[in-house]
């Protein structure tokens, strides 16, 4: 990352006697002092930033003397009239303060630059999103006029425009009356309705190009090689708002300003707001957020945080660098943490979380008991040495290795569960996850020896191979790099095919009828795939990687590709490794989606996520030690109860977010509550939903449909909805299966309705323990109290009609109905 | 627009919740009467308004850029029938074909000049003016799996077998795109036979929309007499124990909602809500309840699978549902099928001799369709109701002869065509009494107005105010165009 660019910002004048808390400066995308504009066309963004951090573009009132040199307007925003030199005063609004005198000089004003399609048309389209997904880049464009998405292809728009459609679309004798102009003007009925207004500068750029006579490039037209946009890291306040100014560097050693001719985009929309002229506005809500700017193929990322400014108070000794990353944000944020958990509080968390299951009654009065200081790491490593930890988390991986049957044979369900087993292995024997990954990506020979290959049977195309390797272990996105250059990313197409080639050696040799004997193998020949576009035969090349790799056809391409992914200096391996682990504890990413690791999706807490890959690494892609690490955190087991000054923190885990249970969590915790068990076909029969290997117990069971296990359709973890609907509600209030479940004669409720021997309150309280982990309060217990005694009355004044055991079984039923219907059983807290 | 929405559930900025929960509930270990709505109101959240449907639009127009949906209340009658119906023994008669392709039944006219349908099919007759068929869509998957995932979802699948669906069914874009009712009826139902019940059985599945936009679906056949719809009214004595539960749950779950910002928790409360006016709201109860028509109507109707469940239909859009898929398989799922006949539109000779087929199913499809037609119109619900009646393919315009799996004789019967099929569409407010498009002289393919199945579903969204061209995001985040190509049926435009 360079250094901030605010290092170079000098003052442009001094300004004794200001009322301004800090020094006003005056600056365009060449740096501060003078003005120097050189051309007709050089138009730039005046930005009057006070200190690093607010700007008061807006707020100034600007004056240019003498006149007729340049003109500028009330947003800062620069042109040249004719040569000479001129004087830009910057008057500060504050009564008594000492206006600014920067120097502007024009020369060649009369000098314009013809203009050029890609570099200065394109990007009115980008910007006016007429290339969108959903306007005229779809792929049957829109009303027969397709362009290229965000103008990667500007050949293909150059020739839409100019020579389909019998050439009706520009009329270079009078530009005007183009259709070009005259749909996206709104003057004759368009769709997308009026974009460009008559008289606004894209209007007239394009219609200048249109009279300049089409020209596709002009002489020496130069390209893009990079943009940037500043500020590039902003801390401000709720509410305010800033101006960017864009540069882009071109390859001839030019620098233009396009502040307006680049489009701007929020990460989250909810958060910041840029205009089409690049000033963003931020929300109330303290947080952090970024906005892409994208011109052509080029992107650059601004971001931002806003403080709460908060008291933020004592906060607990660090237990590890976790907490000196978070403490140290939350006290840079101003916003106060809530306090740490009591132990049953812990136990339910670290249980669920680390063994997909409730504690068990006998562990949590066992722990509530224990006094050791020690007590809670103790826990987390009984329950890393749990079945349960290997059962949760292969359920996680198979899901995202898609361990799919899909209607297949006998074989395909063996073939199924011997992947599932070989998952659950690798972690419960806490194999190093550099060799599980490596393990996965070489493997080869028949399913029924080395079940990893499993992975290539169900997913059997090349691309979507390199596809899921790149989510799932290197958290980049490269969908859609297949047709068009990445809209987030530095991939392109060429990227796509050349990292796909580490896979075209693979192969598969099937034996009809005996499908257990299929084979995978490097067949010896050169990999290499082709370009669609370009019809280029690309060597394999790693991402990020100048030059493709010279692998001998002897060789396994796979084996480069292995090597290179879990080398430590992998910039994208273990990032992303410990991304989705902080998400699975935390409900959120330090970057968000978990897998989708980019520049322009910048992490809340960068160095946090840098140490804690680092530490992975360190640890020899130890995945217990992570999540040692994690679940050992203050941060981790801090409430999630609000404090007034942290409610409306969502990134900054000033109390832990609570988390739905995902279904298999769920199912078996009603289960375990209920004090039922599932039963799914080729399964042993009380097999708990965790431990399901494939996409088949959602199918059978309408409970993990409903509650959003995934199909194992994609390598994205995204396929796990936590999203609520009406089958759940539906389902959790009044369905035969948990009807089925509360009343089964050898249930939870009809035990407890038998064990007349035992206290009210000792039955209500075990219901509470196994249910939440934590005895009821008064109010609680007295409602469960009040309801037990009205079915007891019910049942004495009319034993015929309901008998004293049914009362006392009814009663237990509807208090078990009562707890998993809370929101407290139906989330980690 | 990020690529990926971070939340898939509810932003929390839509749920802010005004406070905490309500401290007013004076006496809680009684609660008197206190409205079941208002044990599960918690915090300032209230269902009532159904902010949720504004807000599952919210998202679905987000990805356009420009709404140009129509907020109406019209709804679709959509009338599938697996197997597929043999066009030329029904729609698309070829009386002129020879022997081996035209069948054995003859076309008769209708009230309308130049309309002709088959014999089996005499109420037709009267009523086709209120009706037009299309005989010109036609596409290329000719196994059931294939061609239901084509039909279903307006899509090319994936794979041309397989009814589990890659992309999601119209029936759920529709509910994803409108939203709730806003009075507990659902926003799209399916009416099937039981044991064929399963999302996947006819590829109604939601795909990448999630589990939350399937259908509800009405599993059984409403002409036996002890058909109960699941999760719409409970018994007495268990509506009494629901009351005391959810009033001990309105003491007990007392968990903050704002702890969760995804706004989740919120959602769970307004879904309970719905779901308890779905179990419990006489209004809901009535308009699943066949009881409340008088016995002239229900004979009408026919007092079989087909037309209990087209009267059920009617019913449904009446309250207020927007999509009603039926499933019309076994006319009559209490009988035994005669051993010539086929358990749906499947008719192969192997499965049954198609002639005999259509003698005992045609009559209750005439019968069920017809009242459905002539009870819309009567009512004046032409204008906001458009019936459609499809399947998966036509069958294969010449006759095949094997000998049947049941029947052990050798016996007619027609194969997939996916080449030709027929369509009808009635109401809408569009124009009726009209062919659109023609097969050959043998019935194989279209040589007029040939239309793909996308052009009959752009039809079917812009009835219903959809704006086709919306998108939608799927779970890569990339957004998805509800329909990527055809266009409304001009002759259908009114």
């Amino acid at each position: 990352m360079r250094l901030t660019l605010f290092a170079g910002v000098l003052f442009a004048s001094t300004l004794p006697g200001s009322l301004s808390a800090a020094p006003l400066t005056v600056r365009t995308h060449a740096g501060t002092g003078s003005i120097d504009l050189a051309g007709g066309d050089d138009r730039r963004q005046v930005l009057v930033m006070e200190g690093e951090h607010r700007d008061r573009t807006r707020e100034v009132r600007f004056s240019l003397a003498p006149e007729g040199i340049a003109r500028i307007d009330s947003t800062g925003w620069i042109e040249p009239l004719s040569d000479g030199n001129t004087v830009l005063t910057v008057t500060p609004p504050e009564a008594g303060a000492t206006p600014l005198a920067v120097p502007v000089t024009v020369k060649n004003a009369k000098a314009i630059r013809r203009l050029s399609f890609p570099n200065d048309i394109v990007p009115v389209f980008t910007r006016q999103h007429c290339n969108a997904g959903a306007c005229h880049a779809k792929a049957a464009g829109q009303n027969g006029f397709r362009l290229s998405l965000l103008g990667y292809e500007p050949d293909n728009d150059y020739d839409q425009i100019v020579s389909h459609s019998r050439g009706r679309r520009v009329s270079p004798s009078a530009p005007e009356s183009s259709l070009l102009l005259m749909k996206a003007s709104g003057e004759i009925p368009h769709e997308g309705g009026a974009r460009l207004g008559k008289g606004t500068e894209d209007y007239r750029l394009i219609q200048r190009w249109i009279a300049e006579g089409l020209v596709f490039r002009p002489d020496k037209d130069p390209k893009v090689t990079r943009i940037e946009v500043f500020p590039r890291r902003l801390v401000t306040t709720p509410g305010s708002a800033q101006q960017l100014q864009v540069a882009a560097w071109f390859d001839d050693g030019t620098v233009r300003d396009i502040t307006r001719t680049a489009q701007y985009e929020a990460n989250e929309p909810e958060r910041s707001k840029p205009s089409e002229t690049g000033l963003v506005q931020f929300s109330k809500d303290p947080g952090g957020t970024a906005v892409v700017v994208r011109f052509q193929e080029h992107i650059d990322t601004f971001t931002v945080r806003i403080p709460l400014g908060g008291q933020v108070g004592e906060l607990p000794a660090p237990v590890n660098f976790i907490d000196e990353h978070i403490h140290r944000q939350l006290t840079e944020m101003g916003i106060p943490a809530s306090g740490g958990i009591d132990d049953g509080e812990f136990l339910r968390r670290a249980t669920l979380d680390v063994a997909g299951r409730l504690p068990t009654l006998e562990e949590t009065k066992s722990f509530l008991a224990e006094s050791n200081p020690d007590k809670r790491a103790k826990a987390i490593d009984r329950l890393l040495a749990s079945t349960g930890y290997a059962d949760y988390f292969a359920g996680k991986w198979a899901g995202i290795l898609r361990n799919k049957v899909d209607g297949g044979t006998e074989w395909v369900t063996r073939d199924s569960h011997a992947f599932h087993a070989w998952i659950r292995t690798s972690l419960n024997e806490n194999k190093p996850f550099d060799q599980f990954a490596s393990e996965l990506v070489l493997a080869g020979g028949k399913s029924i020896d080395n079940p990893a290959v499993s992975w290539y049977r169900v997913v059997q195309d090349n691309k979507e191979r390199m596809e899921n390797l790149a989510q799932v272990f290197l958290g980049i996105r490269m969908q859609c790099a297949q047709c068009h250059h990445h809209p987030y990313e530095q991939w392109s197409q060429h990227d796509y095919f050349a990292f796909t080639a580490f896979f075209s050696t693979l192969q598969k040799k099937g034996v009809p009828k005996l499908p257990e004997e299929d084979i995978y193998f490097h067949n010896r020949k050169p990999a290499q795939m082709e370009h669609p576009g370009t019809k280029e035969v690309l060597k394999p090349r790693l991402l990020g990687a100048a030059a493709p790799l010279d692998i001998p056809a002897t060789q396994d391409p796979r084996t480069e590709l292995a090597a290179w992914m879990r080398a430590k200096e992998n910039p994208y391996f273990a990032k992303v490794l410990v991304n989705r682990y902080w998400k699975h504890f935390f409900g959120r990413g330090l970057v968000e989606p978990e897998d989708d690791i980019r520049p322009t999706n910048p992490a809340t807490h960068p160095e946090l996520l840098d140490e804690l890959a680092a530490s992975f690494v360190e640890s020899g892609f130890d995945l217990k030690q992570l999540v040692r690490t994690i679940t050992n955190s203050r941060t981790y087991q801090r409430s999630s109860n609000l404090l007034d000054g942290n409610a409306a923190d969502e990134q900054h885990y000033a109390r832990f977010y609570p988390k739905r249970l995902p279904a298999e969590v769920l199912l078996d915790s009603v289960n375990d509550v209920t004090g039922s068990v599932n039963s799914f076909s080729r399964q042993p029969q009380a097999v708990r939903a965790i431990a399901l290997p494939n996409e088949r117990g959602t199918i059978e069971s309408e409970f993990l449909t409903m509650f959003g296990r995934p199909a194992m359709d994609t390598a994205c973890e995204c396929e796990r909805t936590g999203e609520a609907n009406l089958g759940q509600s539906l389902h959790l209030l009044n369905s035969e299966t948990i009807q089925t479940k509360l009343t089964a004669g050898s249930g939870r409720a009809a035990l407890l309705a038998k064990a007349t021997d035992r206290s009210d309150e000792d039955r209500v309280s075990e219901l509470y323990l196994r249910a939440l982990s934590r005895e009821p309060d008064a109010n609680e217990l007295g409602m469960a109290l009040a309801h037990l005694k009205k079915k007891r009355d019910l049942s004495a004044a009319d034993p015929a009609k309901l008998s004293k055991e049914q009362a006392e079984k009814e009663a237990f039923e509807d208090l078990v109905w009562v707890l998993v219907n809370t929101k407290e059983f139906m989330f980690n807290r | 627009m990020p690529l990926t929405r971070s939340r898939p559930g509810f932003s929390g900025k839509f749920w802010q919740n005004n406070g905490v929960m309500s401290t007013s509930f004076v006496n809680r270990f009684c609660p008197g009467p206190v409205s079941r709505r208002s044990f599960l109101q918690i915090g300032g959240f209230s269902a009532a308004g159904l902010g949720l449907s504004d807000l599952l639009r919210y998202e679905a127009f987000g990805a356009t850029g420009g709404e140009t949906h129509v907020k109406n209340d019209k709804s679709v009658i959509f009338i599938w029938l697996p197997g597929g119906m043999p066009h030329m023994e029904t729609y698309d008669m070829k009386p002129d074909a020879p022997a081996e392709y035209r069948g054995i039944f003859a076309p008769v006219r209708t009230n309308v000049k130049g309309i002709e349908v088959c014999e089996l099919l005499p109420m037709h007759t009267k009523i086709a003016d209120k009706f037009a068929i299309v005989r010109s869509i036609q596409h290329e998957f000719a196994d059931h799996g294939g061609a239901h995932k084509r039909m279903m979802t307006g899509r090319l699948p994936k794979t041309p077998t397989g009814t589990v669906n890659d992309a999601p069914a119209v029936s759920s874009i529709v509910k994803r795109v409108l939203g709730n009712t806003g009075n507990g009826m659902p926003t799209s139902v399916a009416a099937v036979d039981r044991g064929r019940h399963g999302i996947d059985t006819f590829a109604f599945g939601p795909a990448w929309l999630g589990a939350s936009q399937s259908p509800f679906i009405v599993a059984g056949d409403p002409s036996a007499a002890d058909f109960k719809v699941d999760n719409i009214g409970v018994k007495q004595e268990m509506e009494t124990r629901l009351d005391d539960r959810l009033a001990m749950l309105h003491g007990m779950d007392r968990l903050r909602r704002d702890l969760d910002k995804s706004g989740v928790m919120e959602a769970m409360d307004s879904f309970n809500v719905q779901a308890m006016d779905m179990l419990t709201s006489a209004q809901v109860r009535d308009a699943f309840d066949l009881s409340k028509e008088s016995e002239e109507v229900r004979d009408r109707y026919g007092r079989h699978a087909y037309g209990q469940r087209g009267l059920l239909a009617r019913r449904l859009v009446e309250a207020g549902t927007r999509f009603v898929t039926l499933v019309w398989e076994n006319p009559e799922p209490g009988k035994p099928i005669p051993s010539n006949c086929a358990y749906n539109w499947d008719s192969h000779a192997v499965n049954c001799h198609i002639f005999e087929d259509c003698k005992w199913r045609m009559p209750r499809y005439d019968q069920a369709l017809t009242a459905l037609i002539e009870d819309i119109y009567a009512r004046g619900l032409d204008e906001k109701v458009m019936i459609v009646v499809a399947s998966d393919f036509g069958h294969t315009p010449k006759i095949n002869t094997q000998r049947g799996n049941q029947s052990k004789v050798m016996q007619p019967g027609r194969d997939h065509w996916p080449k030709a099929m027929s369509v009808l569409v009635s109401g809408g407010g569009a124009p009726m009494g009209q062919i659109i498009g023609a097969t050959n002289a043998k019935g194989e393919e279209p040589v007029e107005r040939i239309l793909s199945p996308n052009d009959l579903w752009a039809t079917v969204y812009r009835h219903l105010g959809i704006d086709y061209n919306t998108y939608l995001k799927n779970l890569e985040g990339l957004p998805m165009q509800i329909l990527p190509f055809g266009k409304p049926i001009e002759e259908l435009v009114s």
